[in-house]
């Protein structure tokens, strides 16, 4: 212990670095999920999951029951069944061997991004899709995760208190590569949800507030210019948000009948199947992006609350497993994820109550769509992977 | 805590948290202001988009006769409409269309062009248009339902009904009078419409239905009175007419025909002049019908009496200057005979004696110059001149029914009051209004006025009378009833140059039958009938005696003489014995002029009582004796039932062992067979009840 470090020549392993920093000398014992640490699975964080998951069949068969979306309620819970499978296998394997093929999962990512671009299906407009009908994903949707175990495995092994111009850089880079490609599909939602992962991991790697500033004021700057980077229907999102009750039946439409159907449930909800905002099909895209409009509708303000505490329960308990992380990687994993949830949930509530403009992202765990059921079960599995894992062997 | 997170980051992470905190905090305000306090007003945006309002054209309702009988009623019917902006090839659906509507093609696709939203095409289609229509089943079209008026009788009684205009409006006659009754309120009910304006109806309403009018016509009675205005019309030739029969107690109109008629099932294709009501909206000279009302203002002033002797002077009289010539040359005449006769100048006598002001009282008493009152629209009120607008020959002119302009429903209540008893009524035509769920909501009741008393009323019928039974009005005396009425023949004015024409007349016929107790006051118009036979007498009386026999024969009305064809039929083989004693003593009662109906058999019944006419119908002989079957020891003696209630007249019956069948109630005022006859034991005898009529207040 008094010895001093000698320098390394070569690179270590997160597991290697964390062992090393806990003081365990000697190597890994290979063993990946032990008795002691499946007793410590958060199972509260996954039942409160589950409820998330059973309020969203719920509304989705409510809102597509005759509708040419009529059973996608069963897709859903296919998908859901899928993405346990794979948060199963994220769980048991330790999250340090996760982190450490970060650059393969990269290269992976960034090469599906580009495939996606070239013979991606085209839905409404945007190659989004690769796969085959039903079966399709967003690779957009799975880039999230790998960019949260990019950036934590970044910001875990800086060693300084703060970061500099040239971490900024590196990162920046990082961020940037996969958020054009998904900007060109175009996805402008899912490109979005980067700004919370990367804000989160350079506002826990220690950014100083002179940076922090500069950054702001060239974010403003830069903001004019991002206007005509915009496409025109984006650009027509964000001046419906602004003006929003200038033109109900226009482009404010959506909106406004979202609006209606949240107020119309009252306190407590028209009752299941008796959305009829919902069910007339007033509110667009209710079953993915708009699916805590039917929530409101039909469970009223209680349905809503209930939603929003479970949405909080499940956030200010991975915030806790953060808090309790082994090392600095579980910190910024479960803060990536944690910052990507949270920001889904305010972005996504607050376009369907009329807080923020239309973006196009879905409710985790509620939204109908195979993509965010998986990548969200994906996160899902990290954090518990982390808390699994938070003592010391 | 481990020891992975520096300070400053967790301090990180508590500042991350409060924001989140925030964020949280703003969601939750702002869904309680959602859902809470804007929820009322949020609900109702919902409620509003997601329905639609449609509304319900109400169907007419029905029109129906006295018993019942469908006169008019409402019916769907497709219309065909189209939403301009979703027909892709407006050329070629117009095409498509053309041929089946019977329209131009280019006018459909005009109009198709001209509008972006909602279009007529045609509305109100026959059912193999709508079909075919169907069947070519092209996109952008739509069907409404329509409610569509429907006449099942045609042409019966269509001036009376008036006909109704595509929107569903009353255009003439009741359906015009009562409109805003028939039509019914217009109902909305509600669809849920989705976003793309689909709609899902939750239930069909019922259609609401306007009120059901009933009225006094009775569609038996109109249709005789058409059938023989109708011959009358094809006989004479005649431009127009009109018939009307009204219960003279009441005021009911029984029937009201008008010539031409027309369909109103398809009113544009008939003359507009085809839709006139005349009984109440046309205006004509009198004539000698008017002098009913001269002679029994007179009588009613203690002037004259019937048997008072006037000097007719050869047909002439000099009045102010002017010679008025008399159609007949008429010596000394009874006042009895200037009515039966129709003398012109024993009338401008008569008229004469009551001076301007007199007369004028009575010719307004007897309701000329204002409204009957009548429930049919656009009636006029004829033309009666204040006496300071006379001339000095305007007091003649009158007396023989010339300077006065009238309707025919205003002389037939003239001549209605005398048959009452000198008390007016107000015609009507609506028995009631009852709403859908059978309350009725309009009750038509008679309305009473009199004016002229009892007695002068009795003089006139028997004067009247006299007109059918040996004077103008022969062509009336109807076979088995007593009838009266004057015959009216007036020449018509050129409205042009305001003179007479020389050659057109309308020619009336009214009274009343029977004389003693009025079932009917019946009046025949005819304008203008052509030939060398243009006198009331000729053309409108034959006509009068056709739908007078007729209609007392429907409503069961006994006769009191002995029918005439039957009777010759029966003489033939007469047994000897007859029982004829028994009629002439019940007869005898007769003759003191009480309001007493004697019952004869019908004519299938082969029994012919002998009928015994009041003596005061000098020169009438009609007392026949007519052989009955012979009175055996297997037959009963028919009991008298008149004025007997149900309950004595049917102990009665019980007593000599026949039946009783019970028509109407109240007491009884006929009955078959006649009281005395000798009938087979069982038999039935048919007993007539009416309530006594009531006199109305002043």
């Amino acid at each position: 212990m008094s010895r001093p470090e000698r320098p390394r020549t070569s690179p270590i392993t997160p597991r290697e670095r964390t062992n090393r920093e806990a003081g365990w000398k000697g190597k890994w014992d290979g063993s990946p999920v032990r008795r002691r640490a499946l007793a410590d699975f958060d199972w509260w964080l996954l039942l409160a999951a589950l409820a998330l998951v059973a309020i969203g069949l719920l509304e989705i068969y409510s809102s597509t029951a005759h509708t040419r979306y009529a059973g996608l309620h069963i897709r859903q819970f296919y998908w859901v069944l899928l993405g346990l499978a794979i948060m199963w296998t994220v769980v048991f394997v330790d999250y340090h061997l996760i982190i450490e093929q970060t650059p393969v999962l990269y290269i992976i990512g960034v090469l599906m991004l580009l495939v996606v671009l070239v013979v991606g299906q085209t839905i409404s407009g945007s190659k989004r899709w690769l796969g085959y009908g039903a079966f399709s994903i967003q690779p957009a949707e799975i880039f999230k995760i790998i960019l949260i175990l990019t950036l934590a495995r970044y910001f875990s092994e800086r060693r300084l208190r703060t970061l500099t111009w040239v971490d900024m850089m590196q990162v920046g880079v990082l961020a940037a590569i996969p958020f054009v490609l998904i900007l060109m599909e175009p996805d402008l939602g899912t490109a979005l949800t980067f700004f919370p992962i990367l804000g989160v991991g350079l506002w826990l790697g220690g950014i100083r507030w002179k940076m922090l500033a500069t950054l702001a004021l060239g974010f403003v700057l830069i903001l004019p210019l991002g206007w005509f980077v915009l496409k025109p229907y984006q650009r027509a999102r964000l001046m419906t948000f602004t003006h929003s009750d200038a033109d109900p039946l226009g482009r404010g439409y959506q909106i406004a009948q979202s609006k209606i159907a949240v107020g119309s449930g009252g306190l407590l909800g028209k009752g299941f199947l008796q959305g009829s905002q919902n069910r007339l099909g007033f509110v667009p895209y209710r079953h993915t992006d708009f699916i805590f409009s039917v929530v409101g509708e039909e469970q009223g303000f209680l349905g809503v609350l209930v939603s929003l505490l479970l949405f909080i329960f499940v956030i200010f308990r991975s915030i806790q497993h953060a808090r309790s992380a082994r090392d600095r990687y579980g910190v910024f994993l479960v803060m990536g994820v944690a910052a990507l949830l949270a920001f889904h949930v305010v972005v996504n509530v607050g376009m369907v109550i009329g807080l923020m403009p239309v973006t196009g992202i879905p409710l985790p765990f509620v939204s109908s769509g195979g993509s965010s059921i998986l990548s969200t079960f994906m996160a899902l599995g990290l954090v518990l992977n982390v808390r699994m894992r938070r003592y010391a062997n | 805590m481990s020891s992975a997170l520096r300070k400053s980051a967790q301090n990180r992470i508590l500042i991350l948290s409060l924001s989140l905190f925030f964020w949280m905090a703003v969601i939750v305000i702002r869904l309680v202001v959602l859902q809470v306090l804007q929820h009322a007003e949020l609900l109702d945006r919902a409620l509003r988009q997601q329905q639609q309002i449609v509304n319900i054209v109400p169907h007419r309702g029905g029109i129906f006769d006295r018993n019942n009988n469908d006169l008019a009623m409402s019916v769907d019917v497709d219309s065909l409409a189209a939403w301009g902006s979703q027909i892709k090839n407006p050329a070629a659906v117009s095409q498509a269309l053309a041929p089946i509507l019977k329209m131009d093609s280019r006018e459909i696709e005009s109009r198709l062009a001209s509008a972006r939203g909602f279009v007529w095409i045609k509305r109100k289609l026959d059912q193999p248009e709508a079909e075919a229509v169907r069947a070519l089943n092209l996109k952008g079209l739509e069907f409404i339902k329509e409610s569509r008026r429907y006449y099942p009788k045609r042409e019966l009684a269509a001036q009376v009904l008036g006909y109704v205009g595509m929107d569903n409006e009353g255009l003439g006659g009741v359906e015009y009078f009562y409109d805003n009754k028939i039509k019914g309120s217009p109902g909305h009910y509600f669809v849920q419409v989705d976003a793309h304006r689909h709609r899902y109806a939750r239930q069909e309403p019922g259609r609401s239905t306007g009120d059901e009018t009933v009225l006094t016509l009775d569609e038996r009675i109109q249709y005789i009175t058409e059938n023989a205005l109708k011959e009358a019309m094809e006989k004479t030739q005649a431009e127009a007419g009109t018939a009307i029969v009204m219960n003279p107690h009441t005021g009911e109109i029984l029937a009201l025909a008008n010539a031409p008629d027309f369909n109103p099932n398809s009113y544009k294709l008939f003359d507009p002049d085809s839709w006139k009501d005349r009984a109440v909206q046309s205006i004509y000279e009198p004539g000698s019908t008017f002098k009913i009302i001269t002679v029994a203002a007179a009588l009613e002033e203690g002037l004259t009496n019937p048997d008072e002797v006037v000097d007719c002077q050869m047909g002439s009289i000099v009045l102010a200057g002017h010679t008025i010539h008399d159609h007949e040359r008429l010596g000394m005449l009874t006042v009895s005979q200037i009515i039966s006769k129709s003398s012109d100048v024993g009338a401008i006598k008569l008229g004469l004696r009551l001076g301007d002001d007199r007369f004028y009282k009575y010719i307004r008493a007897f309701g000329f110059g204002s409204l009957t009152g009548i429930d049919l629209p656009g009636e006029v009120r004829g033309i009666a001149r204040d006496p300071s607008q006379w001339s000095k020959i305007s007091i003649g002119a009158l007396s023989m029914g010339q300077e006065v302009g009238v309707t025919p429903i205003q002389i037939l209540r003239a001549v209605a009051t005398i048959a009452n008893d000198g008390v007016a009524v107000r015609p009507f035509i609506t028995r009631e209004i009852r709403d859908f769920n059978g309350h009725v909501v309009v009750a038509n009741a008679p309305q009473f006025k009199r004016v002229v008393s009892a007695r002068t009323a009795v003089s006139m019928k028997k004067m009247l009378e006299g007109v059918v039974l040996y004077g103008t009005g022969r062509n009336a005396k109807l076979d088995g009833y007593t009838a009266a009425g004057k015959t009216g023949t007036a020449q018509k004015t050129d409205p042009q140059t305001g003179r007479y024409y020389h050659d057109k007349y309308v020619a009336s016929f009214v009274g009343f039958t029977p004389v003693n107790n009025p079932e009917i006051a019946l009046m025949v118009v005819l304008d203008s009938p052509k030939g060398y036979l243009h006198q009331g007498g000729q053309v409108a009386a034959p006509a009068w005696k056709l739908i007078a026999e007729q209609t007392l024969r429907y409503l069961n009305v006994p006769p009191e003489l002995p029918l005439m064809e039957v009777a010759k039929k029966v003489k033939a083989p007469a047994p000897e014995d007859t029982v004829s004693d028994f009629e002439s003593n019940d007869l005898s009662a007769q003759s003191g002029g009480q309001d007493v109906l004697l019952a004869v058999p019908a004519p299938d019944f082969h029994v012919q009582p002998a009928a015994h006419y009041p003596a005061s119908n000098s020169g009438d002989t009609r007392v026949e004796d007519v052989k009955t079957f012979q009175a055996t020891a297997n037959t009963v003696t028919v009991p008298s039932l008149i004025g007997k209630s149900l309950r004595e007249a049917a102990v009665e019956c019980r007593e000599v062992g026949i039946a009783l069948e019970v028509e109407g109630s109240g007491f009884v005022v006929a009955q078959n067979p006649s009281p005395g006859a000798l009938v087979p034991p069982q038999s039935k005898v048919m007993a007539k009840f009416a309530r006594h009529y009531e006199k109305g207040t002043l």
